[in-house]
């Protein structure tokens, strides 16, 4: 087991490295000069965006700076934005923010989707199911941002049961509304994985000899076809939670929240490369820790499974 | 398979025999095997499966509606998408326009029909690339291994790692022109790895079969037998992702035409004209409405499309 966990650690430092490179390579094309557009319409002298581009080393070649840059993530210095704070103070910031959000919309999403799977799994083809299926496909169809605004606009705005913007004060109560519309779209996944999983294993050998040892309906649902029927749900959940924090960006902008998508949304526009890549790199050491433990998650369910 | 009608009326009172003649077992209609027929493949069944299945023949119909207002925009609306006129800034729907018009003038009916263009295009175009590319590595990674497996797992691991939004934002933001053709690539270029991911699957899955096996016994070669053999017996799995993703890739497009990355303002485009209309929801107007709706439906359709491939294709799930 811990071997395990060791080989899959040093497994991540290629995708890490690679994803990094990638990212810093994409933001390092940015077109423009970002020392002018630090400057904005003063007027620069030569000698001070030299020093300037030599304090942010992009004096250096490409290589060079990837390299000096990934030398101070290991030591955990992300550097200086172009605004002179510290990228990890920013980081700091917006980071529980966004971590918060979407653990609530993992929470939210994993249990409703699996609860309301189980029941529509069960009755496979049935009135219930089908309208199950109808609703989940409703919530695929519609993009998020349509769903985002809605809610925003009938529960903040025109009923006022909801704030209508989060702001500041990232509490769990004015939390609640962004990270049921973020949760959305993979409830209609998590439910649909669940149905089907269910639908596959409610009828298996082994629920029928659970059934007729005479276990009660409840334990043969509960212990015997949702055990089984997991593994492909909670893949899909730990993948999630990453691909949650990267892709809160619009949720984030529709109730103002100040989290990573808000940050990261401004950092690209501006070109500020320091900022770019940290965000995207603590986003693919979630992504990557998340599925890890996934991965650790299905000895739990399913004992047959041993780490070697 | 109709059961025959012509069985003789049961003799009572007799027991001479405790097994019933063999024309009276009704069963032997079962064991009958009708020869005449061509043998079906998989195709052929799925096919008499989806033909059968309400959720294909409304998928199908709505999927050939979207096909013909793409294609000819110009018979739902005689309007001018472009034609905006300041005079007409939020006025309600009268004779020739259905739905009113925006902020600008402009013919909220008219653009609905002619956004399908953009948003069609780019998640067509999007999905045949991530299906060419993705498929053709991910079936050779799977069917020859060895070192071109492990470069292609590893690539695909790094893009999986990166979140699709936020590459397609960093790379939109980088262009100074955008088009629909540089939303195609930056959609392919980071999901091809998802495709390629299902294709080695598939292909691993049945490169150990019998007929895999006998095809290199006669001397086939490798890359033949990947082609003629391999590759139609698992190609069911990327067809499913396929018609999903396409649904996935037009409402990517359009939340990056929303956020202001994805196709330039003067493209007449869903997604544009739902940014536009949520700013007047605020004061009360739902124009908002109808390229959301005609969105949702668009993607509906494939999503539905997609179910019902699903279903016919995996006759495990069929089994009630």
């Amino acid at each position: 087991m811990a071997w395990y966990i060791v080989r899959r650690l040093l497994q991540m430092i290629p995708v890490f490295l690679g994803a990094t490179l990638l990212i810093y390579g994409m933001v390092f094309l940015v077109p423009g000069d970002p020392i002018q557009a630090l400057a904005g319409s003063k007027p620069l002298t030569p000698a001070v965006a030299d020093q300037l581009r030599a304090r942010y080393n992009l004096d250096k070649p490409f290589l060079v700076q990837y390299l000096l840059y990934l030398k101070g993530i290991l030591t955990l210095d992300f550097g200086t934005s172009f605004s002179g704070r510290p990228v990890s103070e920013e980081l700091a910031r917006a980071f529980p923010v966004t971590l918060k959000l979407a653990i609530m919309a993992v929470a939210i999403e994993s249990v409703f989707g699996i609860f309301f799977g189980v029941f529509a799994g069960l009755r496979k083809g049935k009135l219930f199911d089908s309208t199950l299926l109808v609703v989940s496909l409703i919530i695929i169809a519609v993009p998020i941002f349509v769903v985002g605004f809605l809610a925003q606009f009938f529960l903040g705005v025109k009923w006022g049961i909801a704030p209508v913007t989060v702001g500041g004060d990232a509490s769990f109560g004015r939390l609640l509304v962004p990270a049921i519309v973020l949760g959305s779209l993979s409830f209609a996944y998590v439910l649909r994985l669940t149905r089907n999983s269910v639908a596959e294993n409610k009828d298996a050998d082994y629920v029928r000899t659970a059934t007729a040892k005479g276990l009660s309906r409840r334990r043969v649902v509960t212990v015997h076809i949702l055990r089984n029927s997991l593994i492909p749900v909670v893949t899909f959940v730990g993948a999630d939670l990453g691909a949650l924090m990267g892709g809160a960006i619009v949720t984030e902008g529709i109730f103002n929240i100040n989290g990573v998508g808000g940050a990261l949304y401004q950092a690209v526009t501006r070109g500020e490369p320091p900022t770019v890549v940290s965000f995207v790199t603590v986003l693919v050491v979630i992504f990557l820790l998340a599925n890890l433990l996934v991965d650790l998650l299905y000895a739990a369910l399913d004992p047959r499974i041993r780490y070697v | 398979m109709s059961e025959p009608d012509s069985t003789p009326a049961p003799r009572r009172g007799r027991q001479e025999r405790f097994v019933a003649p063999p024309d009276e077992v009704k069963i032997l209609a079962t064991d009958k095997l009708d020869e005449s027929g061509q043998p079906t493949s998989i195709w052929n069944d799925a096919w008499q499966n989806l033909r059968r299945n309400p959720l294909f023949i409304v998928a199908a119909l709505l999927i050939l509606f979207v096909i013909i207002v793409v294609a000819f925009p110009g018979l739902l609306s005689s309007q001018d998408p472009r034609y905006c006129n300041g005079d007409f800034s939020m006025q309600h729907a009268g004779s020739g326009h259905p739905f009113g018009f925006d902020k600008q003038g402009c013919d909220i009916y008219s653009r609905a029909v002619f956004g399908a263009r953009a948003s069609v295009f780019a998640g067509v175009g999007a999905t045949a690339l991530f299906v060419l590319i993705g498929g053709t590595v991910g079936a050779l990674a799977g069917f020859y291994g060895g070192l071109l497996d492990s470069i292609v797992s590893r690539i695909t691991e790094i893009v999986f790692a990166i979140p699709l939004m936020l590459a397609a934002i960093v790379l939109m933001q980088l262009l100074d022109s955008r088009t629909v053709w540089t939303v195609i690539v930056i959609l392919a270029a980071f999901t091809w790895p998802q495709a390629a991911r299902i294709a080695r699957g598939a292909v691993i899955e049945s490169k150990n079969s019998e007929y895999v096996l006998a095809s290199e016994a006669l001397g086939v070669s490798r890359f033949r037998t990947l082609v003629r053999h391999v590759l139609p017996n698992s190609i069911g799995p990327l067809i499913v992702v396929t018609t999903i993703w396409l649904g996935v890739f037009i409402v990517t497009e359009a939340t990056l035409s929303y956020l202001g990355v994805g196709l330039p303002p003067t493209e007449v485009s869903w997604g544009g004209d739902i940014a536009r209309g949520q700013r007047e929801l605020r004061s009360g107007s739902p124009i908002l409405f109808y390229p959301a709706t005609a969105l949702a439906i668009t993607v509906l359709s494939f999503i539905m499309l997609g179910d019902a491939v699903r279903d016919a294709l995996d006759p495990k799930a069929r089994k009630r």
